[in-house]
Protein backbone atom coordinates (compact mmCIF):
# COMPACT_ATOMS: atom_id res chain seq x y z
CA UNK A 1 0.00 0.00 0.00
CA UNK A 2 1.37 3.50 -0.97
CA UNK A 3 2.24 4.33 2.55
CA UNK A 4 4.08 1.10 3.49
CA UNK A 5 2.27 0.15 6.28
CA UNK A 6 -1.02 -1.05 7.67
CA UNK A 7 -3.68 1.97 7.78
CA UNK A 8 -6.48 0.14 9.72
CA UNK A 9 -10.24 1.07 9.41
CA UNK A 10 -10.68 4.50 11.73
CA UNK A 11 -9.67 7.69 10.09
CA UNK A 12 -11.44 10.69 11.26
CA UNK A 13 -13.67 10.20 14.87
CA UNK A 14 -16.39 7.80 14.98
CA UNK A 15 -18.32 9.19 18.01
CA UNK A 16 -20.59 12.31 17.92
CA UNK A 17 -20.86 13.14 21.18
CA UNK A 18 -20.39 16.49 21.12
CA UNK A 19 -20.50 17.07 25.31
CA UNK A 20 -17.80 18.84 26.76
CA UNK A 21 -16.39 20.23 30.16
CA UNK A 22 -18.18 23.17 31.77
CA UNK A 23 -15.19 25.03 31.92
CA UNK A 24 -14.21 27.83 29.48
CA UNK A 25 -10.67 27.20 28.36
CA UNK A 26 -10.50 30.28 26.24
CA UNK A 27 -13.05 33.21 25.55
CA UNK A 28 -13.24 35.41 22.52
CA UNK A 29 -15.27 38.45 24.24
CA UNK A 30 -16.77 40.65 21.71
CA UNK A 31 -13.07 40.58 19.43
CA UNK A 32 -12.43 43.57 16.74
CA UNK A 33 -9.47 43.65 14.77
CA UNK A 34 -8.87 44.11 10.97
CA UNK A 35 -11.76 43.09 9.26
CA UNK A 36 -13.34 41.06 11.73
CA UNK A 37 -15.46 42.97 13.86
CA UNK A 38 -17.42 41.86 17.38
CA UNK A 39 -16.75 38.33 16.90
CA UNK A 40 -17.40 36.05 20.44
CA UNK A 41 -16.73 32.60 21.04
CA UNK A 42 -16.10 30.64 24.27
CA UNK A 43 -14.27 27.38 23.99
CA UNK A 44 -14.59 24.61 26.73
CA UNK A 45 -12.41 21.85 27.80
CA UNK A 46 -12.62 18.87 25.87
CA UNK A 47 -14.16 20.78 23.09
CA UNK A 48 -13.23 20.93 19.44
CA UNK A 49 -14.29 23.89 17.63
CA UNK A 50 -13.28 23.91 13.97
CA UNK A 51 -13.33 27.02 11.91
CA UNK A 52 -14.23 26.73 8.21
CA UNK A 53 -14.14 28.83 4.81
CA UNK A 54 -12.75 29.80 1.76
CA UNK A 55 -9.39 31.15 2.15
CA UNK A 56 -9.19 34.71 3.12
CA UNK A 57 -12.76 34.65 4.93
CA UNK A 58 -11.33 35.01 8.14
CA UNK A 59 -10.66 32.23 10.17
CA UNK A 60 -6.94 32.25 10.21
CA UNK A 61 -6.89 35.88 11.83
CA UNK A 62 -8.81 34.17 14.49
CA UNK A 63 -6.45 31.80 15.02
CA UNK A 64 -3.45 34.12 15.14
CA UNK A 65 -5.83 36.43 17.69
CA UNK A 66 -6.62 33.69 19.78
CA UNK A 67 -2.72 33.26 20.44
CA UNK A 68 -2.23 37.12 20.84
CA UNK A 69 -0.77 37.56 17.59
CA UNK A 70 -3.20 40.19 16.37
CA UNK A 71 -3.18 43.56 17.80
CA UNK A 72 -6.87 43.95 18.89
CA UNK A 73 -8.74 47.70 18.58
CA UNK A 74 -11.60 46.07 20.90
CA UNK A 75 -12.48 43.35 23.16
CA UNK A 76 -10.47 40.65 24.86
CA UNK A 77 -9.11 37.42 24.18
CA UNK A 78 -9.73 36.11 27.82
CA UNK A 79 -7.83 32.75 29.30
CA UNK A 80 -8.09 32.19 33.03
CA UNK A 81 -9.52 35.49 33.55
CA UNK A 82 -6.43 37.11 31.99
CA UNK A 83 -6.39 38.82 29.08
CA UNK A 84 -4.13 37.33 26.51
CA UNK A 85 -2.16 40.37 24.47
CA UNK A 86 1.24 38.00 23.14
CA UNK A 87 2.32 34.98 22.39
CA UNK A 88 4.67 35.02 25.42
CA UNK A 89 1.45 35.89 27.34
CA UNK A 90 -0.44 32.95 25.48
CA UNK A 91 2.00 30.39 26.28
CA UNK A 92 2.58 30.95 29.61
CA UNK A 93 -1.50 30.83 30.28
CA UNK A 94 -0.99 27.07 28.13
CA UNK A 95 -2.22 27.78 24.64
CA UNK A 96 -0.19 26.54 21.86
CA UNK A 97 -0.45 27.65 18.31
CA UNK A 98 0.47 25.31 15.17
CA UNK A 99 0.93 27.70 12.46
CA UNK A 100 -0.58 27.25 8.89
CA UNK A 101 2.91 27.88 7.51
CA UNK A 102 4.87 24.98 8.78
CA UNK A 103 8.54 26.17 7.32
CA UNK A 104 8.24 29.86 7.37
CA UNK A 105 6.68 30.18 11.26
CA UNK A 106 5.86 26.56 13.22
CA UNK A 107 9.29 25.75 12.93
CA UNK A 108 13.63 26.17 12.60
CA UNK A 109 14.20 24.44 9.92
CA UNK A 110 17.76 25.04 9.90
CA UNK A 111 17.41 23.65 14.35
CA UNK A 112 17.50 20.04 15.60
CA UNK A 113 14.29 18.18 16.43
CA UNK A 114 15.26 18.28 20.05
CA UNK A 115 15.64 22.12 19.31
CA UNK A 116 12.38 22.89 18.28
CA UNK A 117 10.51 20.32 20.79
CA UNK A 118 11.73 22.15 23.76
CA UNK A 119 12.23 25.72 22.64
CA UNK A 120 8.84 26.39 24.44
CA UNK A 121 9.65 24.72 27.31
CA UNK A 122 13.21 26.07 27.95
CA UNK A 123 11.41 28.45 31.22
CA UNK A 124 10.43 25.35 32.59
CA UNK A 125 13.62 23.07 31.84
CA UNK A 126 16.27 25.65 33.86
CA UNK A 127 17.08 25.40 37.19
CA UNK A 128 18.19 28.23 38.35
CA UNK A 129 19.65 29.43 34.83
CA UNK A 130 21.38 25.95 34.27
CA UNK A 131 19.09 23.54 31.73
CA UNK A 132 20.61 20.20 31.91
CA UNK A 133 21.37 18.39 28.25
CA UNK A 134 19.87 15.37 29.81
CA UNK A 135 16.17 16.77 30.21
CA UNK A 136 15.91 18.26 26.85
CA UNK A 137 17.02 14.64 25.36
CA UNK A 138 14.58 13.12 27.29
CA UNK A 139 11.80 15.59 26.97
CA UNK A 140 12.67 15.34 23.34
CA UNK A 141 12.97 12.13 23.18
CA UNK A 142 9.53 10.72 24.91
CA UNK A 143 7.73 13.27 22.17
CA UNK A 144 9.87 11.35 19.21
CA UNK A 145 8.26 8.21 20.53
CA UNK A 146 4.73 9.46 21.39
CA UNK A 147 4.49 10.30 17.87
CA UNK A 148 6.42 8.23 16.25
CA UNK A 149 8.66 10.30 14.13
CA UNK A 150 11.26 8.71 12.04
CA UNK A 151 14.74 10.00 12.43
CA UNK A 152 17.89 8.65 13.33
CA UNK A 153 17.93 10.54 16.91
CA UNK A 154 16.58 13.83 18.07
CA UNK A 155 19.69 15.51 16.83
CA UNK A 156 18.44 15.51 13.24
CA UNK A 157 17.91 18.58 11.53
CA UNK A 158 14.08 19.17 10.66
CA UNK A 159 14.96 20.60 7.32
CA UNK A 160 15.71 17.00 6.88
CA UNK A 161 12.19 15.65 7.53
CA UNK A 162 9.02 14.65 5.55
CA UNK A 163 5.78 17.07 5.61
CA UNK A 164 4.63 14.89 8.32
CA UNK A 165 7.09 14.66 10.90
CA UNK A 166 7.48 18.17 10.46
CA UNK A 167 4.35 18.40 11.22
CA UNK A 168 5.04 15.90 14.20
CA UNK A 169 7.47 18.06 15.70
CA UNK A 170 5.18 20.90 15.66
CA UNK A 171 2.90 19.67 17.51
CA UNK A 172 5.07 17.88 19.58
CA UNK A 173 6.45 21.12 20.85
CA UNK A 174 2.79 21.42 22.34
CA UNK A 175 2.13 18.26 24.11
CA UNK A 176 5.63 18.73 25.53
CA UNK A 177 5.11 21.89 26.98
CA UNK A 178 1.36 20.64 28.12
CA UNK A 179 -0.42 23.02 26.71
CA UNK A 180 -4.41 22.53 27.46
CA UNK A 181 -5.76 24.92 24.88
CA UNK A 182 -3.79 24.25 21.05
CA UNK A 183 -5.15 26.24 18.04
CA UNK A 184 -4.19 23.90 15.11
CA UNK A 185 -4.42 26.02 11.82
CA UNK A 186 -4.50 23.80 8.69
CA UNK A 187 -2.79 20.60 10.85
CA UNK A 188 -2.90 18.16 7.91
CA UNK A 189 -1.78 20.23 5.01
CA UNK A 190 0.77 18.67 3.25
CA UNK A 191 0.94 15.49 5.26
CA UNK A 192 -0.01 12.19 4.31
CA UNK A 193 -2.44 9.68 4.67
CA UNK A 194 -1.21 7.31 7.36
CA UNK A 195 -0.01 10.41 8.99
CA UNK A 196 -3.38 12.34 8.42
CA UNK A 197 -4.81 9.15 10.21
CA UNK A 198 -2.60 9.34 13.24
CA UNK A 199 -3.04 13.32 13.71
CA UNK A 200 -7.05 12.42 13.92
CA UNK A 201 -6.55 9.99 16.58
CA UNK A 202 -4.46 12.16 18.41
CA UNK A 203 -6.99 15.03 18.72
CA UNK A 204 -9.26 12.79 19.53
CA UNK A 205 -7.52 11.88 22.29
CA UNK A 206 -6.48 15.73 23.04
CA UNK A 207 -10.58 15.89 23.45
CA UNK A 208 -10.76 13.04 25.62
CA UNK A 209 -8.09 14.32 27.91
CA UNK A 210 -10.14 17.65 28.30
CA UNK A 211 -7.90 19.66 26.07
CA UNK A 212 -9.48 22.77 24.32
CA UNK A 213 -9.22 22.68 20.64
CA UNK A 214 -9.39 25.57 18.00
CA UNK A 215 -8.52 23.85 14.60
CA UNK A 216 -8.83 25.83 11.44
CA UNK A 217 -9.07 24.01 8.38
CA UNK A 218 -9.47 24.52 4.60
CA UNK A 219 -10.89 20.73 4.26
CA UNK A 220 -14.42 20.56 5.00
CA UNK A 221 -14.21 16.29 5.30
CA UNK A 222 -11.71 17.02 8.15
CA UNK A 223 -14.16 19.79 9.95
CA UNK A 224 -16.65 17.42 9.65
CA UNK A 225 -15.15 14.56 10.71
CA UNK A 226 -13.27 15.78 13.28
CA UNK A 227 -15.39 19.10 15.28
CA UNK A 228 -17.78 18.98 17.52
CA UNK A 229 -18.91 22.14 16.45
CA UNK A 230 -18.37 23.93 13.24
CA UNK A 231 -18.29 27.62 12.97
CA UNK A 232 -18.15 28.87 8.92
CA UNK A 233 -16.76 32.32 8.21
CA UNK A 234 -17.22 34.02 4.85
CA UNK A 235 -15.51 37.68 4.11
CA UNK A 236 -14.45 38.14 7.52
CA UNK A 237 -18.05 37.27 9.34
CA UNK A 238 -19.33 34.02 10.55
CA UNK A 239 -22.18 32.71 8.40
CA UNK A 240 -23.21 29.45 10.54
CA UNK A 241 -22.68 27.56 13.13
CA UNK A 242 -23.30 23.67 12.84
CA UNK A 243 -23.08 21.06 15.22
CA UNK A 244 -21.46 17.72 14.81
CA UNK A 245 -23.65 15.32 13.08
CA UNK A 246 -24.07 12.15 11.13
CA UNK A 247 -26.16 13.70 8.42
CA UNK A 248 -23.74 17.00 8.04
CA UNK A 249 -22.50 16.77 4.71
CA UNK A 250 -20.37 19.32 2.59
CA UNK A 251 -23.45 20.13 0.48
CA UNK A 252 -24.75 21.94 3.53
CA UNK A 253 -21.97 23.98 4.31
CA UNK A 254 -20.71 25.15 1.35
CA UNK A 255 -23.45 27.63 0.44
CA UNK A 256 -22.52 29.83 3.55
CA UNK A 257 -18.91 29.73 2.43
CA UNK A 258 -18.93 31.00 -0.93
CA UNK B 1 7.98 0.66 16.95
CA UNK B 2 10.25 3.59 18.34
CA UNK B 3 12.12 4.71 15.61
CA UNK B 4 14.66 6.85 17.75
CA UNK B 5 17.24 4.49 18.45
CA UNK B 6 19.17 4.34 15.25
CA UNK B 7 22.74 4.97 16.32
CA UNK B 8 24.86 3.99 13.30
CA UNK B 9 27.20 6.89 12.81
CA UNK B 10 27.33 7.96 9.52
CA UNK B 11 30.79 10.03 8.92
CA UNK B 12 29.52 11.45 5.63
CA UNK B 13 26.65 12.83 7.65
CA UNK B 14 28.95 13.83 10.25
CA UNK B 15 31.38 15.26 8.25
CA UNK B 16 27.97 17.37 6.56
CA UNK B 17 26.95 18.62 9.60
CA UNK B 18 30.82 19.67 10.89
CA UNK B 19 31.86 21.39 7.69
CA UNK B 20 32.56 24.73 9.34
CA UNK B 21 34.16 23.53 12.27
CA UNK B 22 36.63 21.34 9.82
CA UNK B 23 37.57 24.18 8.05
CA UNK B 24 38.21 26.47 10.75
CA UNK B 25 39.96 24.37 13.04
CA UNK B 26 41.58 22.90 9.47
CA UNK B 27 42.45 26.61 8.82
CA UNK B 28 43.87 27.16 12.23
CA UNK B 29 46.17 24.22 11.79
CA UNK B 30 47.63 24.92 8.39
CA UNK B 31 48.33 28.58 9.36
CA UNK B 32 50.24 27.10 12.68
CA UNK B 33 52.12 24.68 10.51
CA UNK B 34 52.80 27.35 7.82
CA UNK B 35 53.96 30.14 10.37
CA UNK B 36 56.12 27.39 12.10
CA UNK B 37 57.78 26.32 9.17
CA UNK B 38 58.02 29.16 7.14
CA UNK B 39 59.45 32.27 8.76
CA UNK B 40 63.15 30.54 9.93
CA UNK B 41 63.47 30.87 6.23
CA UNK B 42 62.89 34.45 6.69
CA UNK B 43 65.39 34.54 9.15
CA UNK B 44 62.00 35.03 11.81
CA UNK B 45 60.91 32.96 14.49
CA UNK B 46 57.33 32.73 15.16
CA UNK B 47 57.66 31.14 18.96
CA UNK B 48 60.23 33.87 19.80
CA UNK B 49 59.42 34.98 23.37
CA UNK B 50 59.09 38.67 21.83
CA UNK B 51 56.77 37.65 18.89
CA UNK B 52 54.72 35.38 20.77
CA UNK B 53 54.56 38.19 23.92
CA UNK B 54 52.69 39.76 21.06
CA UNK B 55 50.12 37.50 19.66
CA UNK B 56 49.43 37.00 22.83
CA UNK B 57 48.40 40.60 23.70
CA UNK B 58 46.78 40.51 19.90
CA UNK B 59 44.65 37.22 20.90
CA UNK B 60 43.58 38.64 24.00
CA UNK B 61 41.75 41.36 22.22
CA UNK B 62 40.31 40.27 19.81
CA UNK B 63 39.43 37.10 21.64
CA UNK B 64 37.67 38.51 24.90
CA UNK B 65 35.61 40.82 21.99
CA UNK B 66 34.79 37.83 19.82
CA UNK B 67 33.43 35.48 22.84
CA UNK B 68 31.11 38.08 23.81
CA UNK B 69 29.89 39.32 20.25
CA UNK B 70 29.09 35.28 19.72
CA UNK B 71 26.11 36.29 21.36
CA UNK B 72 24.62 38.88 19.16
CA UNK B 73 26.19 37.28 15.87
CA UNK B 74 24.53 33.98 17.10
CA UNK B 75 20.81 36.48 16.13
CA UNK B 76 22.26 37.04 12.77
CA UNK B 77 22.95 40.70 14.34
CA UNK B 78 26.29 42.80 14.09
CA UNK B 79 27.66 45.42 15.97
CA UNK B 80 30.22 48.24 14.39
CA UNK B 81 30.43 50.43 17.05
CA UNK B 82 33.25 47.91 18.84
CA UNK B 83 35.68 49.67 17.73
CA UNK B 84 34.57 53.29 18.85
CA UNK B 85 33.55 52.00 22.25
CA UNK B 86 37.21 50.24 22.94
CA UNK B 87 38.05 53.76 21.87
CA UNK B 88 36.18 55.75 24.31
CA UNK B 89 36.48 53.01 27.01
CA UNK B 90 40.47 52.85 27.13
CA UNK B 91 40.58 57.17 26.50
CA UNK B 92 38.41 57.17 29.85
CA UNK B 93 40.41 54.27 31.66
CA UNK B 94 43.06 56.46 30.84
CA UNK B 95 42.14 59.91 32.27
CA UNK B 96 39.93 58.90 34.85
CA UNK B 97 43.10 57.17 36.24
CA UNK B 98 45.00 59.76 35.81
CA UNK B 99 42.80 61.84 37.48
CA UNK B 100 42.00 59.62 40.28
CA UNK B 101 45.14 57.56 40.86
CA UNK B 102 43.00 54.27 40.03
CA UNK B 103 41.58 52.21 36.54
CA UNK B 104 38.79 51.34 38.63
CA UNK B 105 36.51 54.52 37.94
CA UNK B 106 37.27 54.38 34.68
CA UNK B 107 36.12 51.21 34.73
CA UNK B 108 32.86 51.07 36.38
CA UNK B 109 31.91 54.14 33.97
CA UNK B 110 33.23 52.21 30.97
CA UNK B 111 30.77 49.37 32.25
CA UNK B 112 27.82 51.32 32.42
CA UNK B 113 28.14 52.79 29.03
CA UNK B 114 28.63 49.32 27.58
CA UNK B 115 25.47 48.33 28.90
CA UNK B 116 23.57 51.64 28.06
CA UNK B 117 24.62 51.33 24.53
CA UNK B 118 23.62 47.63 24.44
CA UNK B 119 20.45 48.33 25.57
CA UNK B 120 19.87 51.20 23.11
CA UNK B 121 21.48 48.77 20.53
CA UNK B 122 19.35 45.65 21.23
CA UNK B 123 16.05 47.86 21.78
CA UNK B 124 15.60 50.34 18.84
CA UNK B 125 16.10 47.46 15.98
CA UNK B 126 13.37 45.62 17.09
CA UNK B 127 10.83 48.54 18.49
CA UNK B 128 11.79 50.86 15.22
CA UNK B 129 11.56 48.09 12.90
CA UNK B 130 15.01 48.44 11.68
CA UNK B 131 18.10 46.60 10.50
CA UNK B 132 19.69 46.21 13.84
CA UNK B 133 22.89 47.42 12.47
CA UNK B 134 21.81 50.97 12.11
CA UNK B 135 21.70 51.95 15.81
CA UNK B 136 25.26 50.50 16.28
CA UNK B 137 26.15 52.57 12.68
CA UNK B 138 25.06 55.67 14.58
CA UNK B 139 26.50 55.18 17.59
CA UNK B 140 30.01 54.46 15.47
CA UNK B 141 29.46 58.01 14.07
CA UNK B 142 28.80 59.79 17.68
CA UNK B 143 31.64 58.25 19.72
CA UNK B 144 33.99 58.91 16.85
CA UNK B 145 32.95 62.61 17.36
CA UNK B 146 33.12 62.29 21.16
CA UNK B 147 36.27 61.36 20.53
CA UNK B 148 37.73 63.74 17.95
CA UNK B 149 36.21 65.93 20.76
CA UNK B 150 38.51 65.04 23.76
CA UNK B 151 41.45 64.53 22.25
CA UNK B 152 41.09 68.24 20.30
CA UNK B 153 40.19 69.48 23.76
CA UNK B 154 43.38 67.38 24.90
CA UNK B 155 45.65 68.89 22.26
CA UNK B 156 46.77 65.55 22.31
CA UNK B 157 46.42 62.20 19.84
CA UNK B 158 47.50 60.17 22.32
CA UNK B 159 47.74 59.83 25.93
CA UNK B 160 49.25 57.93 28.66
CA UNK B 161 48.63 56.46 32.39
CA UNK B 162 50.92 58.48 34.80
CA UNK B 163 52.32 57.23 38.51
CA UNK B 164 49.46 53.77 37.91
CA UNK B 165 51.38 50.26 37.57
CA UNK B 166 49.31 48.41 34.47
CA UNK B 167 52.00 45.60 34.39
CA UNK B 168 48.94 42.94 35.46
CA UNK B 169 47.55 43.28 32.03
CA UNK B 170 50.80 42.98 29.90
CA UNK B 171 51.02 39.49 31.99
CA UNK B 172 50.34 36.48 29.68
CA UNK B 173 49.16 34.43 32.80
CA UNK B 174 46.43 37.23 33.94
CA UNK B 175 45.90 37.10 30.06
CA UNK B 176 44.94 33.49 29.28
CA UNK B 177 43.36 33.26 33.24
CA UNK B 178 41.14 36.26 32.37
CA UNK B 179 40.53 34.86 28.54
CA UNK B 180 39.60 31.21 29.98
CA UNK B 181 37.33 32.64 32.97
CA UNK B 182 35.63 34.90 30.40
CA UNK B 183 34.89 32.03 27.89
CA UNK B 184 33.59 29.52 30.48
CA UNK B 185 31.24 32.40 31.53
CA UNK B 186 30.22 33.18 28.16
CA UNK B 187 30.00 29.37 27.33
CA UNK B 188 28.02 28.19 30.25
CA UNK B 189 24.97 31.11 29.41
CA UNK B 190 25.29 30.02 26.12
CA UNK B 191 25.06 26.45 25.76
CA UNK B 192 23.59 25.40 28.83
CA UNK B 193 20.93 28.37 29.25
CA UNK B 194 17.84 30.27 27.96
CA UNK B 195 20.24 33.53 27.13
CA UNK B 196 22.41 31.34 24.61
CA UNK B 197 19.13 29.22 23.28
CA UNK B 198 16.88 31.89 22.85
CA UNK B 199 19.64 34.25 21.17
CA UNK B 200 20.20 31.42 18.46
CA UNK B 201 15.99 30.47 18.21
CA UNK B 202 16.14 34.46 17.30
CA UNK B 203 18.87 34.26 14.83
CA UNK B 204 17.49 30.93 12.76
CA UNK B 205 13.93 31.75 12.76
CA UNK B 206 12.75 34.97 14.42
CA UNK B 207 8.84 34.54 13.69
CA UNK B 208 9.37 31.16 14.66
CA UNK B 209 11.49 32.23 17.72
CA UNK B 210 8.60 34.37 18.98
CA UNK B 211 5.40 32.07 18.31
CA UNK B 212 7.06 29.95 20.67
CA UNK B 213 7.56 32.18 23.35
CA UNK B 214 10.67 34.30 23.04
CA UNK B 215 10.20 37.63 24.24
CA UNK B 216 12.41 39.43 21.36
CA UNK B 217 13.34 42.50 23.17
CA UNK B 218 14.13 41.32 26.35
CA UNK B 219 16.47 38.58 24.70
CA UNK B 220 18.10 41.12 22.25
CA UNK B 221 18.87 43.63 24.81
CA UNK B 222 20.07 41.34 26.59
CA UNK B 223 22.74 39.56 24.12
CA UNK B 224 24.19 42.98 23.47
CA UNK B 225 24.84 43.09 27.28
CA UNK B 226 26.66 40.01 27.09
CA UNK B 227 28.64 41.51 24.01
CA UNK B 228 29.07 45.15 25.79
CA UNK B 229 30.51 43.67 28.75
CA UNK B 230 33.02 41.75 27.20
CA UNK B 231 33.72 44.40 24.85
CA UNK B 232 34.43 46.55 28.31
CA UNK B 233 37.32 43.90 29.64
CA UNK B 234 38.73 44.29 26.13
CA UNK B 235 39.35 47.35 26.30
CA UNK B 236 41.16 47.25 29.59
CA UNK B 237 43.86 44.93 28.19
CA UNK B 238 43.81 47.31 24.91
CA UNK B 239 44.31 50.15 26.69
CA UNK B 240 46.33 47.96 29.54
CA UNK B 241 48.63 46.64 27.19
CA UNK B 242 50.23 50.00 26.31
CA UNK B 243 48.92 51.93 29.38
CA UNK B 244 48.21 54.60 26.93
CA UNK B 245 44.92 55.25 24.49
CA UNK B 246 44.80 57.64 21.40
CA UNK B 247 42.44 58.96 18.72
CA UNK B 248 43.07 55.62 16.80
CA UNK B 249 42.75 52.95 19.36
CA UNK B 250 40.12 50.36 18.42
CA UNK B 251 40.45 51.50 14.57
CA UNK B 252 38.59 48.51 12.61
CA UNK B 253 37.75 46.42 15.59
CA UNK B 254 34.65 45.59 14.46
CA UNK B 255 35.88 44.10 11.16
CA UNK B 256 38.59 42.46 13.28
CA UNK B 257 35.78 40.52 15.04
CA UNK B 258 33.56 40.17 11.87
CA UNK B 259 36.68 38.43 10.37
CA UNK B 260 37.46 36.12 13.56
CA UNK B 261 34.13 34.47 13.91
CA UNK B 262 34.03 33.55 10.44
CA UNK B 263 37.42 32.35 10.31
CA UNK B 264 36.26 30.60 13.50
CA UNK B 265 33.56 29.27 11.24
CA UNK B 266 30.76 30.91 12.50
CA UNK B 267 27.55 31.45 10.44
CA UNK B 268 26.65 35.03 9.53
CA UNK B 269 23.30 34.64 9.54
CA UNK B 270 23.78 33.22 12.96
CA UNK B 271 21.61 30.25 13.87
CA UNK B 272 21.82 27.54 15.69
CA UNK B 273 24.96 26.16 14.86
CA UNK B 274 26.70 29.56 16.47
CA UNK B 275 29.56 28.11 18.76
CA UNK B 276 31.36 29.69 21.06
CA UNK B 277 34.05 27.96 20.54
CA UNK B 278 34.05 29.93 17.05
CA UNK B 279 35.41 32.92 18.30
CA UNK B 280 38.61 31.26 20.34
CA UNK B 281 39.70 29.29 17.03
CA UNK B 282 39.13 32.16 14.82
CA UNK B 283 41.21 34.77 17.30
CA UNK B 284 43.23 32.42 17.79
CA UNK B 285 43.70 32.04 13.64
CA UNK B 286 43.58 35.64 12.60
CA UNK B 287 46.38 37.16 15.17
CA UNK B 288 48.59 34.01 13.41
CA UNK B 289 47.79 35.93 10.30
CA UNK B 290 48.84 39.36 11.91
CA UNK B 291 51.75 38.54 13.05
CA UNK B 292 52.85 36.05 11.10
CA UNK B 293 52.68 37.09 7.26
CA UNK B 294 55.34 40.16 8.51
CA UNK B 295 58.08 37.42 9.45
CA UNK B 296 57.13 36.15 5.68
CA UNK B 297 57.38 39.45 4.15
CA UNK B 298 54.55 39.98 3.53
CA UNK B 299 53.86 43.53 3.61
CA UNK B 300 51.03 45.45 5.67
CA UNK B 301 48.71 46.02 2.91
CA UNK B 302 49.03 42.50 1.16
CA UNK B 303 48.07 41.20 4.51
CA UNK B 304 45.42 42.92 4.15
CA UNK B 305 44.45 41.52 0.55
CA UNK B 306 45.47 38.02 2.32
CA UNK B 307 43.23 38.14 5.08
CA UNK B 308 40.34 39.38 2.65
CA UNK B 309 40.75 36.64 0.37
CA UNK B 310 40.20 34.27 3.01
CA UNK B 311 37.58 35.50 4.65
CA UNK B 312 36.30 34.95 1.03
CA UNK B 313 36.89 31.57 0.87
CA UNK B 314 35.88 30.85 4.20
CA UNK B 315 32.54 32.25 3.69
CA UNK B 316 32.10 30.21 0.41
CA UNK B 317 32.88 27.35 1.93
CA UNK B 318 30.35 28.07 4.98
CA UNK B 319 27.66 30.66 4.38
CA UNK B 320 26.29 29.97 0.67
CA UNK B 321 22.49 29.60 1.18
CA UNK B 322 21.59 25.97 0.14
CA UNK B 323 20.09 25.65 -3.10
CA UNK B 324 16.43 24.93 -4.35
CA UNK B 325 13.42 26.55 -4.98
CA UNK B 326 10.83 25.16 -3.43
CA UNK B 327 10.44 23.86 0.52
CA UNK B 328 10.48 20.44 1.52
Amino acid sequence: MMVGREIGEKYYREDFDVSHKPEVALEFQDVSFGQIEHFSLKLHKGEIVGFGGLSGCGMHEIGRAAYGIEKLSSGKVIRNGKEIKTPLQAIESGIGYISKNRDTEALILNGSIQDNIVLPSLTALSHKTFINPKDEKAMANKEIDAFRIKCNSGKQYVNTLSGGNKQKVSFAKWTAKGSDVIIMDCPTRGVDIGVKQSMYALIENMKKEGKAILMISEELSELIGMADKLIIMKDFKVTKEFMRSPDLKQTDIIEYMI
Amino acid sequence: MSEANGKTFDLKEWIKHHVTDLAAYGGLIVCLIIFSVLPPMFGENLWSAEKLSTLMANVIVTALMSVGAVFVYSMGHMDISIGGQVRIYATLMVLLGNMTGSLVWGIILSLVIAIVIALINGATGELLHIFPVIPSLVFMMVLNGISSIIYNNLGSRNIVLRDIDYSIFRNPVVMVVVLVVETLIISYLFKFTKFGKNAKAIGANEVAAKQSGINLLKYKMISYVVMGCCVTVASIFQMGYTGSASDSTGTGFEMDVMVALILGGMPLSGGMRSKVSCAIVGAFTFAILDVGLPLVGITANTTFIIKALLFIVIVLITCRKKGGVLPR
